[in-house]
């Protein structure tokens, strides 16, 4: 119960619709997000718990037919406003995606290429050191320190998903979105990267959408469950795999449906 | 505050690199808008001839004739002095060099426009008409505007003498502008008023057909074979490439091949439709091929398994269902390779198309032009009356192109099936 | 006559067609045997035997006359004459000969061309009903061949698919027959370039004169002194400098207007200014390059002009300036589509990595979306160039006809294609090292094309597998 006092929401989601072209994704969708804190997403394919992930940091902008309506507070500041700048909101807000998506590029640049855009090294060492410190926080830089000036598309799945997280946290965002980020993955690299999502939560926030509900429950604090683009069931994630308040997370949850 | 000016900055660079690609995109756009403007305001006054009004009196003894049912007497009368003494009486002249002035506002053809009105209506002997002459060109392109007056009378086509003739003229109401006939009825001429590009116009409808006939059936039996018979081997590899190389080789050196082989080795008649038509068939082939493959490969594989599970061959597969339904993308490809073939001049231009034909084409084994050979003869003479015309023929040109390019899109859009 | 022998065998083969699909039926009970095949088969299998080989016979044989006959007439003139007669006055004599029997010669006529003449009209006579002997006789022995093989009870669907088999095949090596037929006659006539001029000559030589080719023509009656005069007017470098630079200025106007257009289309448009602006763009590709080179003879040559005067510069009115930069307006869509296609075959999934990180949508496209497409891109670019180098009737209207080897664009320079098309338009004797020299040209460019074709086709296709 101490625990929960000290809970800050970082991400306070008010009654999200979206849509895509005349038909709609999700349904009014609230929730909060917990500071320095994994939140796992989970729910049948379609569900929807990706396209509110990319809610979150408005990747949704990149789509033309998609229209969202409500209010997404991240630090108390409604982030929907229509003054606000994306690009700001997104050094801030951090994403790894499905399938590695490396750029075509050397490996130093493709960790570089974050923190060069924003101005944030001043000169070459202080780059030197940012690509060090996020190769390290990602645990690739053993594996890669050698090789930095080889092309990111010749590392294995598994190291380029790392390298793809090393360069969502080059820039030092303070939340980091992960869409289902080890789904092309083999279980190896799946194991590690489950690990280093479990390191990063000390200076993170976390948002990690997964079908998988054994991950689910093994990285994450608390877990939402989405349905048919609603949010059935939101809580910690040992309450929601134990004891679910509702019946459709249950047969969700011990497969019956999904 | 430092990144505050910094994304500032970013923000900057977005807009500007937003504003080059319209620039670009308007620059484009200006090129395409600048291109038709000029075609069209120089070309549609070639739509209109200038007439001048002339009272003639067939007057039977000046033309020599003696009886008006003797045919050979009609046909070989003097129209010339007859339409000359009449004319240069319109306007006082005091010696041979205004006199020399006066007839040169007459087209050359005018003794042929009244011996051709004469010989339809024999019954107006020794009666007055009033017949409409072709003006001369100096005279035609006055009217229409296109020469300034204001200039000194050196570099003017027309003297002061001229001028006062054409005001004169005009207040008499002598002067009329009809539909231009002669540009679609005639040949190539040295006088650009009684020039036409109907011979070009028969000579391109020649060359086209003659590349039709050539292409498309062996281009299609082409692409049915390397599509769906061909087995993969170094011999159908080099075809592939060479194909795609073939495409993409320019346009004259296909009029080398048909100079060097078509002419010299087989003696085929220099300068006719036949010639011009296979050198273009053979640029053409590759250009056919290439879409006819893609639409053959666009049909699903299940069609063609459903045929042969009910026991068709393998041509019959071919033939009745996998053809069909590659057509309409075939058929496109082939209008837009023949669309390229019409607007293509230098191949043309080797094999000896560029000749002065007066004469109308008979058939694809006379000397002819082609429209944007006729172009290209035509935007070579410096007078006047010759760069409405081309801008006319460019006119003509381009209208074909636009009805074969908006078939093509037509047949694909109408007939093309989408595959899921 | 052959038309009459063709519209022949069509209206024999289709009514022969009918007839049998009615009749084979009897056919075959007469002679007791059961169809294999539908009956239309059959009659498809007749009458493919009966046009086919006469159609062949017929192409082959209205190929081959002409040849056959003049030979036959050299060698009639080599035996009447007394002394050795060369190759080209052979020529002129047949010309004469031909001349003659058609009833359009002039001048001088000496007996010899008259006796020509009548041996041409007979020769001529003789092939021609040779000619319809040999045609019909093909007729009935083939159309007799395919019925007796039907009579051993064949399976004529077998059979016409093989005749369809080989038709497809003969069709697609049409192809390679057009290549050999290019590389043929362009080497035929370059290799006896090549044995009066000096290779290095031509590939290296700075001074293009060719008309002094007309002073002294016949290579074997000259002095060295006068082949190395002769040799040194055929430097073609003034020619390729020329080409390149010409090319060089459409390049730069139509490879920035066509990539940033291409990459606004692909990256910013709405879906209506994608819809109007690139159709109306890719006019520019469909207009047929002789309307540009009226334009750039007509309008921007003379524009130029004047402009240059009023600032007091001396600008030709065939500068290659003007003759670039309509060049360069026709290359534009080329650029502009192919950037297009080549940008949107970039995953998004690269886009949305550099959103993520916060870049504005022009830090993506010149960071990630760029680079990514930069072998495509240089792809096209190479296709570009290849299509700027063999333009022909922009720089024949609008370039000049004289070599200036000059870097100075509102000077005039002249460019392969443009000799290529000055030599050889009008009346050429196919013995001067002039018209020689076209063919020459065009080999050159024939390569160079290739080249760059070859080369940009390789870079696109590995491209495109890069992301496939």
């Amino acid at each position: 119960m101490e625990l929960e006092n000290k809970r800050e929401a970082k991400v306070i989601s008010k009654n999200i619709d979206v849509f895509y072209g005349d038909k709609q994704a999700l349904f009014g969708i609230d929730l909060e997000i917990y500071k320095n804190e994994v939140t796992a997403l989970i729910g049948p394919s379609g569900c929807g718990k990706s396209t509110f992930l990319r809610c979150i940091n408005r990747m949704n902008d990149v789509i033309d037919i998609c229209k969202i309506t409500g209010e997404i507070e991240i630090d108390n500041f409604n982030i929907y406003k229509p003054d606000v700048d994306v690009v700001r909101l997104r050094e801030k807000v951090g994403m790894v995606f499905q399938k590695p998506n490396p750029f075509p590029k050397s490996i130093y640049d493709n960790i570089a290429y974050g923190p060069s855009i924003h101005g944030i090294a001043k000169d070459k060492n202080e780059m030197d050191q940012i690509v060090e410190t996020s190769l390290q926080k990602a645990a690739l830089w053993n594996e890669v320190k050698d090789r930095l000036h080889e092309p990111g598309t010749g590392l294995s799945g598994g190291q380029q998903q790392r390298l793809c997280i090393a360069r969502a946290i080059s820039i030092n965002p303070e939340i980091i979105l992960m869409d289902e980020p080890c789904s092309a993955l083999d279980p190896i690299a799946t194991a590690k990267i489950e690990e280093l999502i479990d390191s990063l939560k000390t200076s993170f926030t976390i948002v990690i959408v997964t079908h998988s509900m054994s991950q689910a429950a093994r990285v994450s604090q608390r877990t939402g469950f989405f349905h048919l683009g609603k949010l059935i069931e939101m809580g910690e994630t040992e309450k929601i795999f134990k004891n679910p308040n509702n019946t459709m997370t249950q047969d969700y949850i011990t497969g019956r449906f999904g | 505050m430092n990144k505050e000016l910094r994304r500032k900055k970013r923000y900057q660079a977005e807009k500007r690199f937003q504003v080059y690609g319209i620039i670009a995109i308007s620059l484009a756009l200006f090129f395409v808008g600048l291109l038709v403007f000029k075609v069209f305001s120089e070309g549609t006054s070639a739509f209109s001839r200038t007439m001048i009004k002339v009272p003639i009196t067939f007057n039977a003894e000046k033309l020599g004739i003696t009886n008006i049912n003797d045919n050979d007497e009609v046909e070989n009368a003097d129209y010339y002095t007859l339409v000359y003494e009449q004319f240069v009486k319109n306007y006082p002249y005091s010696n041979d060099e205004e006199e020399k002035q006066i007839i040169k506002l007459l087209s050359p053809d005018y003794e042929f426009e009244a011996k051709n009105y004469f010989l339809q209506n024999r019954n107006q002997l020794n009666k007055t008409v009033t017949l409409l002459f072709t003006a001369s060109d100096d005279f035609d392109q006055l009217h229409k505007g296109n020469f300034p007056r204001d200039i000194p009378e050196e570099r003017r086509r027309l003297s002061n003498y001229q001028l006062n003739i054409y005001d004169q003229f005009l207040k008499e109401g002598k002067i009329e502008k009809i539909f231009n006939n002669y540009l679609f009825s005639k040949g190539d001429s040295r006088d650009p008023e009684l020039a036409g590009f109907g011979g070009a116009i028969l000579g391109s409808l020649f060359t086209i057909l003659i590349c039709l006939l050539i292409s498309f059936p062996i281009a299609l039996s082409a692409a049915v074979y390397l599509e769906e018979f061909a087995p993969k081997n170094k011999l159908t590899d080099l075809i592939e490439i060479n194909i795609n190389n073939l495409a993409a080789v320019p346009s004259i050196v296909f009029g080398l091949l048909g100079l060097g082989v078509l002419l010299n080795v087989f003696e085929l008649p220099r300068s006719t439709a036949l010639v011009g038509g296979i050198t273009l068939s053979l640029m053409t082939l590759p250009r056919i091929i290439i879409p006819a493959r893609a639409s053959l490969k666009a049909v699903p594989p299940s069609i063609r398994e459903g045929a042969l599970a009910v026991g068709a061959s393998k041509v019959q597969t071919v033939f009745h269902h996998v053809v069909p339904l590659a057509m309409p993308g075939t058929l496109s490809g082939t209008i837009i390779g023949l669309a390229q073939a019409l607007g293509e001049t230098a191949p043309l231009l080797l094999i000896g198309m560029v000749a002065f034909v007066v004469e109308l084409p008979g058939s694809p084994m006379d000397p002819s032009a082609s429209l944007p050979v006729q172009v290209y003869l035509w935007s070579e003479s410096a007078e006047r009356g010759f760069v409405e015309k081309t801008s006319a023929t460019i006119m003509m040109l381009l209208g074909f192109l636009i009805v074969m390019n908006s078939l093509a899109v037509y047949a694909r859009q109408k007939f093309e099936k989408k595959w899921n | 006559m052959n038309f009459v022998l063709i519209s022949f065998i069509l209206l024999f083969s289709v009514s022969l067609y009918f007839f049998s699909k009615s009749r084979i039926g009897y056919f075959a009970s007469s002679k007791q045997f059961k169809l294999k095949a539908l009956p239309k088969y059959y009659a498809y299998y007749l009458s493919l035997w009966c046009a086919l080989p006469a159609f062949i016979i017929l192409v082959s044989w209205n190929i081959l006359e002409p040849t056959i006959i003049k030979n036959l007439i050299f060698s009639k003139i080599q035996s009447d004459s007394l002394n050795e007669i060369s190759k080209d006055e052979l020529n002129l004599i047949f010309q004469k000969i031909k001349a003659y029997y058609s009833g359009n010669f002039t001048g001088q006529l000496s007996e010899g061309i008259k006796a020509g003449a009548d041996q041409y009209k007979r020769l001529l006579s003789v092939a021609s009903s040779s000619k319809v002997v040999i045609f019909l006789s093909a007729i009935i022995l083939f159309t007799g061949f395919a019925l007796k093989n039907i009579s051993n009870n064949i399976h004529a669907r077998e059979g016409v698919e093989k005749i369809i088999r080989i038709i497809l095949f003969v069709s697609s090596v049409a192809a390679i027959l057009t290549t050999v037929g290019i590389v043929f006659s362009l080497l035929f006539e370059s290799i006896k370039f090549f044995t009066t001029i000096n290779f290095f000559d031509y590939i290296f030589g700075t001074s293009w004169s060719p008309q002094k080719a007309f002073v002294s023509d016949v290579s074997a009656k000259m002095s060295p002194a006068e082949l190395k005069e002769l040799s040194e007017a055929f430097g073609a470098i003034p020619l390729f400098a020329g080409t390149a630079f010409i090319a060089l200025i459409a390049m730069c106007v139509a490879v920035p207007i066509g990539l940033f257009s291409g990459i606004y289309f692909a990256e910013y448009a709405s879906v209506n200014v994608r819809k109007f602006g690139k159709p109306i763009i890719e006019i520019l590709a469909g207009v047929p390059t002789v309307v540009y080179g009226f334009f750039a003879a007509l309008t921007v040559g003379p524009f130029f002009r004047v402009l240059g005067e009023s600032i007091g510069l001396e600008v030709s009115s065939e500068s290659a300036l003007a003759a670039g930069l309509v060049m360069g307006v026709m290359i534009i869509p080329f650029v502009s589509s192919l950037t297009d296609d080549v940008v949107n075959a970039v995953p998004q999934s690269l886009r949305d990595g550099s959103y993520a990180v916060g870049a504005t949508k022009s830090e993506t496209i010149k960071k990630v979306v760029f680079p990514a497409a930069l072998p495509g891109i240089v792809g096209s670019i190479l296709l570009a160039v290849s299509r700027a180098i063999g333009e022909t009737m922009i720089v024949v209207m609008a370039a000049g006809l004289a070599a200036n080897l000059t870097i100075n664009p509102l000077e005039s320079t002249t460019t392969v294609t443009t000799q290529i098309v000055m030599i050889l338009v009008g009346d050429q004797e196919f013995t001067s090292a002039k018209t020689q020299a076209a063919f020459a040209l065009g080999l050159t460019l024939f390569v160079a094309t290739l080249i760059l074709n070859f080369i940009a086709l390789r870079v696109v296709k590995k491209y495109r597998e890069q992301y496939e």
